[in-house]
């Protein structure tokens, strides 16, 4: 039996070390490429597919010729989304901006002062405060919606742009994770130092404590605004005027009315693609970040 | 940003009172609270508010009395719950949420962990890669991804199924005993990238010394995997298991959307469709907000329950 010399030092990862034949390495390795090939393929296809028949006209939408190579015209799709109905679109992608981009800051900094104080301080009250938050992350928002609904409509705000932004600030398991990250980045000393030094509370929250968290933050800010961003239910049950809702439950709706015109089938596929890129840019460009920020809310 | 600010007056700001040099290491009591306040406010509002809210409307009914037959609010028990709980409606609900679990849970924990496995095992360097483009479609928004897939689903637009039509394969995802396959596809597409990170990190905890030593001993890798590696992710596993198990109880965007697209889905497909069903088409929100307790207790309970299970048979 041969004894494989494929030992190469691989620190911090379970490196495919121990004797094995090389001929057996060879396989498995082959197989586990031959794995993620069709497991990239499988990602990849309903993307591709959507770049692909986004560019395309109606004519060759419904007949299933969308995978010629001829026929793209994805300026025109392009301008005929932006200019129906007077230019509907470009609002419901300024709305799914707004609700996303302002939503999500605000959201971070209302869960980090709470993190921070449920982390950082010891009060009378604190563990029932985390354990009705913790309790919060179990409950599925979704089965909140209707109830939300029921209670706003007694107050009038469904139907407008505050009531919707106001409902996506709560984030439960937003306060959970900048919990953790206070716990784990700020130093108890640091704070008593600052004390000793006479800072004023506020300044070692807002110019000590926060700062210190930044990065942690700033995966929060991106699972918020991924998470509003695709926010479906809560806008399609809130929002009857078309001029407030975000771009997910427009397309929607567009999406059922091209049973009847055909043709909107294009601009359903233009709109689903326009709203996916930002976010699928944003993810390659900040990936450091979301791998922080899953493995912290998952390993604990 | 780690400097610490000397020599600053101590300040009154978050205190009220007049300005006095506190003893070291203390803070005001109300501190923590003014802290808390904005996230607490709204989570009153926006969590705990209708939550009690929809208790209360679940055992009420709107009932007409008097010669003009005028509406008014009456309580009714347990008549809501005892209604739903009796519906055909509700029990067909119920097991489409169990057929749609079925398919999803054993397909998104069996890939998530044995991709991650894959990619710990580290046989290849494409590893990273493939966690990369496995996590992609997250930054798809769910109901775009459903619409996406609803497209693919009609064999003529999907070259793949048209190959296989050719071939004499007829399948068609959206008939009603291929839903439960076609929904937890969707769910797979999306949230395997998620799942295989959450794994991988979990993984990378497993101690190196006892992986090197069970190969001193002459243990394969699949040994490895199977003995050492899994009892070691336990506490991630529960985790995706139950996100999935929240995924199935919530069920509602594959079921609304393809519905539109011709899916062999009614109005109470699911219990959050029957939820919205009961709400808009029959405004009965006494009987929607039943429903979304009984939703909401049964998700808590079934996710309490796995932990529970799962923690005794690692004891056992």
């Amino acid at each position: 039996m041969t004894v494989a010399t494929l030992t190469t030092k691989r620190p911090h990862v379970a490196g495919p070390s121990e004797p094995m034949p090389r001929r057996h390495a060879r396989v498995a390795r082959a197989a586990t490429g031959a794995i993620y090939l069709v497991l990239a393929a499988y990602v990849l296809f309903p993307v591709f597919w959507l770049l692909v028949s986004a560019g395309k006209p109606t004519s060759q939408l419904i007949t299933g010729d969308n995978f010629q190579a001829s026929g793209f015209q994805y300026l025109t799709n392009l301008r005929d989304l932006f200019a129906f109905d007077d230019g509907i679109y470009g609002r419901w992608l300024l709305n799914t901006l707004a609700y996303a981009g302002l939503g999500s800051v605000v959201s971070v900094l209302i869960s980090a002062m709470a993190g921070f104080a449920l982390a950082k301080y010891r009060f009378r009250g604190r563990s029932t405060v985390a354990g009705s938050i913790l309790a919060g992350v179990m409950i599925p928002t979704t089965a909140l919606v209707l109830p939300i609904f029921l209670l706003l409509a007694e107050v009038g705000l469904t139907n407008n742009f505050w009531g919707v932004f106001a409902v996506s600030l709560v984030h439960p398991f937003g306060v959970y994770l900048c919990m953790a990250f206070a716990d784990a980045s700020v130093p108890d000393e640091v704070l008593e130092a600052a004390r000793i030094d006479g800072a004023s509370e506020a300044r070692i929250v807002f110019r000590i404590g926060l700062p210190m968290m930044r990065d942690g933050l700033l995966t929060v800010v991106l699972l918020q605004f991924v998470a509003i961003w695709n926010n479906y239910f809560l806008p399609l049950v809130l929002l009857s005027d078309q001029t407030l809702f975000p771009v997910t439950v427009g397309i929607t709706n567009w999406n059922l009315l091209s049973r009847q015109v055909p043709d909107q089938y294009r601009l359903v596929l233009i709109g689903a693609l326009v709203a996916t890129i930002p976010l699928m840019v944003g993810f390659v460009a900040m990936q450091r970040f979301w791998r922080a920020g899953l493995t912290t809310g998952s390993i604990k | 940003m780690t400097t610490i600010p000397s020599g600053v007056a101590p300040s009154s700001t978050l205190q009220g009172g007049t300005p006095r040099i506190r003893p070291t290491l203390q803070y005001s009591a109300r501190t923590p609270w003014l802290l808390l306040a904005p996230f607490g406010l709204l989570f009153l509002a926006f969590f705990a508010a209708p939550l009690v809210y929809a208790v209360y409307q679940s055992f009420t009914r709107s009932v007409r009395t008097g010669a003009f037959a005028t509406r008014r609010t009456a309580y009714a028990g347990l008549a809501n719950y005892r209604e739903v709980l009796a519906s055909p409606d509700f029990h067909a609900a119920v097991l489409h949420v169990l057929q749609y679990a079925a398919v999803a849970i054993p397909v998104m924990l069996g890939l998530s962990i044995g991709v991650a496995l894959l990619i710990d095992a580290a046989l290849t360097r494409w590893g990273k890669a493939i966690q990369f483009v496995l996590f992609l479609p997250y930054a798809v928004p769910g109901v775009i991804a459903v619409v996406v897939w609803g497209f693919l689903y009609i064999p003529q637009l999907n070259p793949v199924l048209e190959r296989l039509h050719g071939l004499g394969l007829l399948w068609d995802p959206l008939a009603s005993g291929s839903l439960p396959f076609s929904f937890a596809n969707i769910n797979v597409w999306m949230f395997l990238g998620y799942n295989v990170i959450v794994m991988t990190a979990a993984l990378r905890t497993v101690p190196t010394e006892v992986v090197e030593a069970a190969r001193m001993d002459g243990a394969s890798l699949a040994v490895i995997a199977w003995r050492i590696k899994l009892p070691l992710i336990r506490q991630a596993t529960v985790l995706v298991l139950i996100f999935t198990l929240i995924g199935a109880f919530q069920l509602f965007n594959e079921p609304q959307i393809l519905r539109g697209v011709g899916a062999d889905v009614d109005g109470a497909y699911t219990p959050n469709l029957l939820a919205y069903t009961y709400a808009f088409a029959n405004n009965d929100y006494a009987m929607a907000a039943t429903v979304s307790i009984i939703l909401t207790v049964a998700t808590a309970v079934a996710s309490f329950a796995v932990m529970r299970l799962v923690n005794r048979a690692a004891r056992a």
